[in-house]
């Protein structure tokens, strides 16, 4: 999966993982990342090779990891 | 004017005395006295009386934290170790030394961030980070911080989280 692949799911979805549309894309990396299906319950991580992609925008950021291999969103942080 | 009792002269003599000796070794402050004395009972000896006076000392605050499901030393730190006072400065190949004799530095350790912080009033330590990079990737969340005394090289405190990248399929 390119960047920009990674760029477009996350547009997709951007009404269902609530990105704001006054938020821009800042940059990309291509991580690992720890992939926890239920996050406010502790239990077992796995790693994913995951594109983390940031978004910046007047009212915070947004931190969204796409798995790289089946395009899943894996996780949505935002400050 | 009644003379103070010889329990209360005697606490006060093993005060000062422990005052002067750990200012002198550098492990005390002017008007810090974080220690316990306690005389005990005045009792014979040859030639008169002895009074025997116990001594505490609060040496310093430390801490351990593990992960609950793995069991590893996350974090660990023991504040003193931050004394004496320092205002100097160490570089960078003295504080990875004087970490890598003490703590093991995983291969896939990629130096990220060398400075100095004031740990306590008067208390400088040099502060080294280090990410872990899998095969050219950033493992996000893992990092391994510690903090050193530029004069004692004493470690004040390691921070660490550091998996063993497990990849399904790749």
């Amino acid at each position: 999966m390119t960047q920009d692949e990674a760029l477009q799911i996350v547009m997709r979805q951007a009404d269902k993982i609530g990105l704001d549309p006054m938020m821009e894309f800042h940059h990309a990396q291509r991580a690992i990342v720890e992939y926890c299906p239920d996050r406010s319950r502790p239990g077992r991580v796995s790693d994913r090779l995951a594109w983390v992609l940031y978004f910046r925008g007047e009212l915070g950021r947004m931190e969204v990891q796409v798995d790289d291999r089946k395009g899943e969103i894996l996780s949505v942080v935002r400050e | 004017m009644m003379p103070e009792p010889i329990e209360k002269r005697a606490e006060q003599y093993v005060t000062r005395l422990l005052e002067r000796r750990l200012q002198r070794a550098g492990l005390g402050l002017p008007g810090e006295t974080n220690f316990l004395v306690q005389a005990q009972a005045p009792r014979p000896y040859f030639g008169g009386i002895e009074v025997r006076v116990r001594t505490w000392r609060h040496w310093s605050d430390a801490a351990v934290s593990f992960d609950a499901a793995t069991g590893e030393i996350m974090e660990r730190r023991i504040d003193r170790y931050a004394m004496p006072p320092c205002r100097e400065e160490m570089t960078l190949q003295d504080a990875q030394a004087a970490v890598r004799a003490v703590v093991p530095v995983p291969p896939e350790a990629q130096l990220e961030s060398f400075s100095h912080v004031l740990y306590a009033p008067f208390c400088t330590v040099a502060r080294v980070q280090w990410r872990h990079v899998h095969q050219g990737l950033s493992v996000l969340g893992d990092f391994l911080i510690a903090m050193v005394h530029p004069k004692t090289r004493q470690i004040v405190e390691v921070r660490c989280k550091w998996r063993t990248v497990k990849l399904s399929g790749w």
